[in-house]
């Protein structure tokens, strides 16, 4: 194991070309998959936070247990809509990144909208009040709602971001884990363990953990600016 | 309009009771679900006004405040401000451009003070040029000078409530409206706030306060409105403004703007107002040879219904000093308007504030 280590950290400071392809793979798909799912999320959990519909509850209760959703059921669900005999067949999407961005989207789309709407439902009534004593018009209030809240959308972001990276049976299913293709961090960790290759599992770990580690410092770094 | 019942007695600072009211108050009652938490018959406050509603947490003044900022809708009655409804879509946009609220827990935007006061004068006034001296101005006015770039969030409790009530005081409001301006607040900021909100209705600023800071109130007010469940009182005390003339080994005499002088038990500090209890006050139709300290006469100006029995004003060389005396008392002593009378009250029954 001593020597695999050694060898883990030679591929990572040598700048190995497969090892930063499949790390830049993974990241690349996980931006994307990130920012599709904000850009339904945030609308989608500003409007729960702030409107008042019938529904609404069991709305919320059930995006908390979506939060859960394996990665593995998200799979076969999307695997099911893009197989050649299912309904979006037609388009070949099945093991292409994009099978495994829409998928990533899915599986973050309820953990995103949920962390949205709890970070703007804790937002003091007296915000709203203020705003339109002073005479703030609807969309004003809008704007200046979410730029309060800035912190706590973003910090949702990560987490959906923080949830794709991480995540295995999706871009298995999805992907195929296709080398120099739709191979991420996680499918190639996955592989080369059962390959007894730990040097190059060990290097794809470190990457993962270093993402994580920076994803966290920088939220931790913009929390304590903000309420410094 | 003012019900005799709680029109408050004394002397008022601003251009009181006559002309149209400011803001008028109607048959208002305001419920939570089926629970009555406000029901003011009426109430009328002018330009130039300092209106104080004290009372214990829970007796309705917040739920009055917001009700007459129109962030609450009233279940029942009318507020008028300028002669306008705010319920209808022009007396609405007369308090959204004329009026603000400060809330008793402020919020801050999570950014510069500075940016606080900035975003405000621009929804108010979108072309406005003079921002940065505004900025300036209003930090000025509750002694925050220096405190334009440091971060509103990150400020002690007393500094916020200063920075709102600057921020407030940037957009230029005609009518003020505090909830608990006061409360919890370190003795500094107190007394910045106070500096700045008379100096602002010296300015002509119509303010609307509440708070259970007795001090604060009898500071600040040209009428106090006792508040107890929801409903409104009238005073029962008798304000008068005026300073510390001196102090001796006895007494501390207070001297009325216009006027007489009061004696206090002696007490050293700066004092702008003397409190009376109107119920200790004495009206005698001779002079009274008693352990009193205090002996006024005059010609009574008035008899009016006061919360429960009758309030005689007495004129005693221009100061209007009100005593609370029973309906059997007045007919007993003859008081009606002309007669001459001697009021007595004693020293350790007024309070300086």
């Amino acid at each position: 194991m001593g020597d695999a280590l050694l060898e883990a950290g030679t591929l990572i400071l040598s700048g190995d070309r497969e090892l930063f392809a499949i790390a830049l793979n993974s990241v690349h798909f996980s931006v994307f998959s990130t920012l599709i799912t904000s850009a339904i999320s945030i609308p989608a959990g500003t409007l729960i936070a702030l409107k008042t519909f019938p529904g609404r509850q069991v709305l919320v209760s059930a995006l908390n247990t979506l939060m859960a959703l394996p990665t593995v059921v998200v799979g076969l669900l999307v695997y099911s809509f893009l197989s050649r005999s299912g309904p979006l067949g037609h388009w070949g999407l099945l093991f292409t990144p994009a099978a495994i961005i829409v998928g990533q989207a899915v599986l973050a789309l309820p953990i995103v909208t949920s962390l949205v709407y709890g970070g703007l439902s804790r937002i003091d009534a007296e915000l709203s009040e203020t705003l339109v004593t002073f005479g703030a018009s609807p969309v004003q209030m809008l704007f200046k709602i979410l730029s309060e809240a800035r912190i706590a959308i973003l910090s949702a972001v990560l987490s959906g971001f923080g949830r794709v990276i991480g995540e295995v049976g999706i871009s298995m299913m999805l992907g195929g884990n296709i080398r120099w293709y739709t191979r991420t961090m996680t499918t190639a960790l996955a592989l080369e363990t059962q390959k007894g290759a730990f040097a190059l599992a060990l290097a794809l770990g470190m990457i993962l953990i270093i993402i994580a580690f920076g994803v966290n410092a920088a939220l931790n770094w913009m929390v304590r600016r903000e309420y410094a | 309009m003012s019900t005799p019942e709680n029109r408050p007695a004394y002397s008022r600072r601003g251009t009181t009771g006559e002309g149209r009211a400011l803001l008028e108050v109607e048959g208002l009652s305001f419920a939570y679900d089926t629970e009555p938490v406000l029901a003011v018959d009426g109430l009328s406050i002018h330009t130039g006004d300092v209106a104080v509603l004290t009372g214990h947490n829970g007796s309705g003044k917040t739920t009055l405040l917001k009700v007459l900022n129109g962030l609450l809708s009233p279940s029942e009655g009318v507020v008028r401000l300028w002669g306008e409804s705010i319920a209808t879509g022009r007396g609405r946009s007369l308090l959204r451009s004329r009026s603000v609220l400060v809330h008793q827990r402020p919020y801050l935007f999570h950014e510069s003070v500075e940016a606080n006061i900035r975003y405000v004068v621009k929804l108010r006034e979108p072309g406005a040029r003079d921002i940065d001296a505004r900025i300036a101005e209003s930090l000025a006015a509750v002694r925050l000078e220096g405190f334009a770039h440091r971060r509103a969030t990150g400020l002690s409790g007393g500094e916020k409530q200063r920075v709102a009530i600057a921020r407030a005081l940037a957009v230029r409001p005609e009518l003020l409206l505090l909830d608990e301006p006061t409360s919890n607040i370190d003795p500094e900021s107190i007394r910045a706030i106070e500096g700045a909100l008379g100096e602002t209705n010296r300015r002509g600023t119509t303010i609307v306060i509440t708070t259970h800071n007795v001090a604060t109130a009898y500071r600040l007010a040209t009428s106090v409105y006792p508040m107890e469940a929801g409903r409104m009182h009238g005073d029962r005390n008798a304000v008068f403004r005026g300073d510390v003339e001196q102090t001796d080994e006895y007494f501390t005499y207070f001297r009325v703007d216009g006027g007489s002088v009061i004696r206090t038990p002696a007490q050293s500090g700066h004092a702008v107002a003397a409190v009376i209890p109107m119920d200790d006050i004495i009206v005698s139709t001779e002079p009274l040879r008693s352990s009193a300290q205090n002996h006024f006469r005059g010609r009574v100006a008035a008899v009016e219904p006061y919360e429960g029995g009758r309030r005689v004003d007495v004129d005693c060389n221009g100061v209007i000093m009100p005593a609370l005396v029973t309906p059997y008392a007045v007919e007993q002593l003859g008081l009606r308007p002309g007669a001459e009378v001697h009021l007595a009250f004693k020293a350790s029954a007024v309070r300086l504030y």
